[in-house]
Formats: structure tokens, sequence, C-alpha cells
């Protein structure tokens, strides 16, 4: 399955939001779909689960339009909830059966569910006498019971433990692996780093960034080193690269690290022959890799 | 419609296990029992229970021989067990001490005495004695004077018989039940819709509510709910209904069937009731249903339905309005509006004289406003869905209603 999203627009009164979001995904790939808060992200993907129409643009699956009615879809809102005075098997089973799977199925699916997400006990208890972590489990086994075609999910690790975030990792790499097209909202870039192989960065109803990350983190790295003074020469450092600025560019400072650009023409053995022999001690001099915080400071950053 | 009937099973059974309905359906029944059953703990004495046993004492003194026939006594005392003494003291003695449960001094043919040791406001044994009394003076006047007992007995007690025909509506003995159906069509609104408003402002309250709408149609969701809630209602007003004929069935002779009147309603204002009754009941609960997708706490619901309650408080006014003026170009017009004509226009029937096609147009009309207001809650439901943090306004759903998605 491919997922084509073309020039969304969504406006609440009056005032528009998304000003043309683009981006396609496939089945067995992860899209992180990034942004910070207010980017329009819970807006796109509440388009996509059509809780919102979009003012223009369209949404195609293998290019034909796309309706998420007509699809098995599992859905984990970012607004989680369930029955807080309801049994948690009560629950799962009502929704199980209202998205049109059969009543034995449900009951089968749930134990599975329960038990992979290690929540079986929990199964005749009520919702909210289970623990925060244990209650967004069960809102995780709500959103896979129906064994779904596409999954999207909206913040899915917030309020999980390290050992809870474990299982929800495995449970979403299994889900990537079974060739499932997954779309995954996510503020913590450790796991969207883990998980996604396409990202969308969002920024102010636009996209600001998109592609394959290893590409994105091979370009934001092009013609960039790291260099680290030794303490020696640290205090003058700075000073240093001023010398040479026919040669590099400051990009940015972290910690200890100066990141610099290599201007035009001009190659890191030329850099390393310029630092060797004006005698500067240099304990790191390498090849700079962005990381995925560093790629989404600078795209969705305020100074951006 | 599969999904329909599982939010009605669900929502039916969330409803139906709530304590809350449990506990006020069994407290009922209980009441109507216990209601219905008071006389009978009323009854101290045994005039009424025990006609059968003798086995109270009554004592009398009568010096001057007023009245001697313990036959005549025992017709209108027949628990009692006659004694009779010359003595006061005696007497006052006796009862004082429960060996008698009674006494009568007879001073004269026209003046007695009562002797009683406890007494109590429900006490006729007085009253009863005091006819004896009467009874045996006039018999013993009538003699005196040489006229015929019997007749005159007769002629005092014969009874005047009248019969009323009605030709059109008979309102004045349906205006009981009538009344009291329009209490409880009003009740039953009042808090059922509350029930329906308060259930789907907690599914927002607790987010439950975009995974139902991304699972299900709102159209789906919004008529199980309202469809479910109805359901609850109309089963647990029967239930009460039902244990309060069942405890008056059982103590209809306590009664002595003085409310059998009441429960004899023509067949044609029972169907009237319910045809209307029950569009009415769903439109309400539509409304209340969709104001409570606007809300996004459940204590936002009494407040924001405050309108709704309102225009049912008038409809309850101007339906018995209605009742007490029937025919009334007033009773006509709230017969046809359908956000009156569903308490107005079976008073019409039971009441007024209204024909088969003003029932048939008005229900009609009745019938097109619920599934519009059907609909329409369905679209403040999709609209109400998201809209969290604002307080609800006429602004707010009026803006909900313009605007599409």
């Amino acid at each position: 399955m491919k997922l084509e999203v073309h020039d969304l627009h969504k406006s609440f009164q009056g005032k528009e939001v998304l000003h043309g979001i683009s981006f396609t995904i496939e089945s067995g790939k992860a899209l992180g779909l990034l942004g910070r808060n207010g980017a329009g992200k819970s807006t796109t993907i509440r388009i996509l689960m059509d809780v919102f129409k979009a003012n223009q643009g369209t949404l195609l699956m293998d290019g034909k339009p796309f309706h998420a009615k007509e699809y098995n879809i599992g859905y984990l809102p970012e607004e989680r909830g369930l029955y807080p005075k309801k049994k948690v098997s009560e629950q799962l089973l009502y929704l199980a059966e209202l998205r049109g799977m059969k009543k034995a199925e449900a009951k089968s699916n749930l134990k599975k569910w329960l038990k992979r997400l290690h929540i079986e006990e929990y199964e005749s208890s009520v919702l909210e006498t289970l623990s925060k972590g244990n209650q967004q489990k069960v809102q995780l086994a709500q959103t896979l019971m129906n064994d779904p075609d596409i999954v999207i999910l909206d913040e899915p690790f917030s309020g999980l433990d390290p050992v809870n975030s474990q299982i929800l990792q495995e449970v979403v790499q299994e889900q990537i692996q079974a060739g499932k097209l997954v779309i995954f909202s996510s503020h913590q870039m450790n796991y969207v780093e883990e998980f996604c192989e396409d990202i969308v960065i969002l920024h102010h109803g636009n996209v600001v960034l998109q592609g394959n990350l290893k590409q994105i983190k091979k370009a934001f790295g092009h013609n960039r080193l790291v260099l680290r003074p030794n303490e020696s020469c640290a205090g003058t450092f700075e000073d240093t690269l001023k010398q040479c600025q026919n040669m590099i560019n400051l990009y940015t400072k972290q910690a200890e690290d100066y990141i610099v650009e290599l201007k035009e023409g001009i190659d890191k053995q030329m850099l390393f022959a310029y630092l060797v022999n004006h005698h500067i001690d240099i304990d790191v001099f390498k090849i700079y890799e962005a990381s995925l915080t560093d790629i989404f400071v600078v795209k969705a950053g305020d100074e951006e | 419609m599969r999904a329909f009937f599982i939010v009605l099973k669900f929502e039916l059974e969330t409803m139906l296990k709530k304590k809350s309905f449990l506990i006020s359906t069994i407290l009922v029944a209980i009441a109507a029992f216990a209601l219905l059953s008071f006389p009978r703990f009323l009854s101290n004495d045994s005039e009424n229970k025990d006609t059968q046993k003798v086995d109270k004492v009554m004592i009398i003194q009568d010096m001057k021989q007023i009245l001697q026939d313990d036959n005549l006594i025992k017709q209108q005392f027949p628990a009692y067990k006659v004694l009779r003494t010359t003595q006061l003291d005696e007497l006052k003695k006796q009862v004082t001490d429960g060996k008698a449960d009674i006494g009568f001094a007879i001073n004269d043919a026209t003046h007695f005495t009562y002797y009683i040791k406890n007494s109590s406001l429900q006490d006729t044994r007085p009253a009863k004695f005091e006819d004896l009394m009467k009874k045996q003076y006039q018999a013993k006047e009538f003699k005196r004077h040489h006229y015929d007992a019997t007749t005159i007995e007769a002629i005092y007690q014969t009874p005047i018989q009248s019969k009323t025909t009605v030709l059109g509506t008979d309102g004045s003995s349906n205006y009981y039940y009538t009344y009291a159906l329009i209490l409880l069509l009003y009740m039953m609104i009042m808090i059922y819709g509350n029930q329906v408003g308060v259930g789907v402002a907690s599914e927002k309250s607790n987010r439950a509510i975009e995974i139902l709408t991304t699972s299900t149609t709102s159209n789906t969701l919004i008529f199980g709910k309202v469809i479910a809630g109805a359901i609850t209602g109309v089963l647990q007003t029967a239930l009460m209904l039902g244990s309060f004929l069942l405890a008056y069935q059982v103590n209809a002779d306590v009664w002595n069937h003085a409310l059998d009147k009441f429960l004899h309603i023509p067949s044609i204002v029972l169907w009237t009731f319910a045809l209307f009754g029950m569009l009415g009941y769903l439109l309400f609960n539509f409304l209340f249903g969709a104001i409570g997708a606007l809300c996004s706490k459940v204590e936002e619901v009494n407040g924001a339905t405050m309108p709704i309650q309102l225009l049912i408080i008038a409809v309850f006014i101007l339906s018995y309005v209605s009742l007490q003026m029937p025919d009334t170009l007033l009773a006509k017009i709230v017969g046809f509006v359908p956000f009156t004509s569903w308490m107005c226009m079976f008073i019409n029937v039971a009441v007024g004289s209204a024909t088969v096609w003003e029932i048939i147009i008005s229900w009609c009309l009745l019938a097109v406003t619920t599934i519009a207001m059907g609909i329409l809650g369905a679209r403040l439901y999709r609209r109400g869905t998201l809209s969290y943090g604002n307080t609800v306004s006429l602004k707010t759903i009026v803006q909900a209603l313009r605007h599409h998605e």
C-alpha cells in the first residue's frame, strides 16, 4: 500500500493551520511525523482519520481516493481516553466489534494482545484502577487488536517507563516488519531514529523537511567537521578559527565541540594540514553526523 | 446497522448496570408497596379485621335501661363480648386493668360517656355507639308518636339517582390520569435526557470520543446512545409503574378500589400518549446528547442544558393550561407545534376534542422534527467531538452548526 498526501490545507475559524502538507508513505515502512507543539501533526493525522475534512488537498491510497472508513486502521490518538469505570475486556471488545471484528475473534485477539503487552492479569479489572503505564498499554492493545493494515501512533511513548517503552518499541518494530504502514508522531527523537525510515518535519503548518532519514542526516553532515581542541588551546581556539575564515565557517558549537563547515574548494585534508602546521593541538577531528534532534532544532527551532 | 446495535447493546448494559438505576428502581418498588399497604397498618382496632372472632370485651353501665338488647349491640360491634355492670367504678377499673377494651356509661337516651384506656385519633367506636343510641332513640320516639319507623326510614334512605351521558370527551374523569401522565413524561425527559447529556459529556471528558468517532459514524453513536437512554427510561418507568400497579392490586380492597377509576384509561389516550411521548422523549434526548458533546466536562452539562430544561418546563406549564382549558385556540396551537405537541396533543385527545386527522398531522410534524433533531444532534455531536475547553454558549452551538467540519 502506498499512501500519498497532497497539498493539505486546513483552516479553523478562518485561520489556516496547514498550508499545503504533502508526503508519501508505503507499507513496511514507518514515517516519523515530527514537529513542535501546534505544528499541525495531530491535525494532519485527524484529517487522515477523517475526524476533520481538509479544506483543500487530496489523500490517495495506491492512486485511488483514500477514505479512512474503508481501511482497517489502528489509531492511537494524542488525546488518550477510554472508559475509566469499565472493565478492560468490556471496552476493548466493544471497540473491536465496533470496528467490524466478530466477537469470537475479538475475544481471542484480546487475550493475545493483553498477553503480548504483559497485562493479561488486568483483563477483568476496571481501567481506572490500573497504573498510568498499564492504561497506556490497554490503549495500545485497543489500537492493535483489529490487526490493522495502517497503524497511526500519536505520541505513543508518553507516560511510559523505560521497561514499558522497551515493550512498545518491540511491538512497533513487529508491526513494521509485518509490512504494516506505520505513521509515528513523537517528540522523542531517539524512538523516531530507531523506527522511521522516512521523516516529515512540520513547522507552523508547513513541511520544512522530508525524506529518507539516512540521506537527510548525510546531507546535514555534508562538508561539516567536528573539531574538539585540547584543553591547552581551548581558550584561544575561537581566535584560531577566525584566522582560517578563508577555509571554514563556524556552523555551531556543542559543548566542547566546534562544528565547522568547509568552504567551497576546501577539503578536510587541507584544514587538517593547516591545523598541524600551526601546532594547534586537536583531540577530535571527525566528519560531522547530525542527530535527528540537531536537524529538528535547526528546522523547527524559532531561529528558523 | 450492526454497529448501531453494538453501540445500543453497550450503552444499554452500561445504563442498566449503573447502581443508580438498580437502587432507584428497587427503592421505588419498595416505596410503592409500603405506600399502598399503609392503610393496612392504620386499622388498629379490630372492628374490620376481627369480624369473625369475638375476642374483645365491652362493658356497659346502663342504669336507665336504655339499650338492653345485646343483639343490637353485637350487630354494630361483632367482635365484642358485652358485659354489664351497675357500678361506674367497676366499669372504669375493668377498662383501666385491661379486662375490658372499652366501656360505655349510658346516662340517658341521648347522653353517654365513652371510656378507653388510651385513646387514638382513628377510633371510630364512639361514633358507632352514638349511631346505635340514635337509632334506638329514634325507634322509641317513632313508637311513642305512633309512626311506622320502617316507613320513615325508607323515606329517608330513598336515593335520588342520576346519570350523566357524556357525548364528547369525559374531561372530568380523564383529568387525573392525564395530569399523572404529563407529570410522568415531564419527569422522564428531565431525568433521562440529562443522563444522556452527562453520558456523552463524560465520554468527551475521558477522551474516549475520538476513538469512538474514528471507529464508527457519529450518527450511529448518537442514535445508539439516545435510543439506549430512551429504552432505559421506558424500562425503568415500566418497572416502577408495574410495581405500583401490582402493589395496588394486592391492596385494592384496603383502598376500597378508590383508585380504579384512574386506571381505566381509554386506549386512544394511551396510544396517543405512547406515540407522542416517545417522539418527544427522543427529540429532547437528541438535544441533550448534542449539547453534552459540546461540553468539555460533565459539570458543564447542567448549565449548558438549562435552555432545554426551561423549554421543557414551559411545555409542562402550557400542557397544564391546556388541561385546565381544553378546546381553546392555545390548546389547538400547542397541539400542533412539534416542540410542544409531544406533551400537549394527548391532552387534547384526553380532555379536548381532537380529530383523528389532527392527531395524524401533528404526529407527522413531530416525527419529521424529531428526525431533523437527530440529524442536527449528530452534527453537533460530531462538531463537539474535538472542541475542548470552550464553554458552551448559543454562539458555539450556532458556530458548530454552521461549520460543516
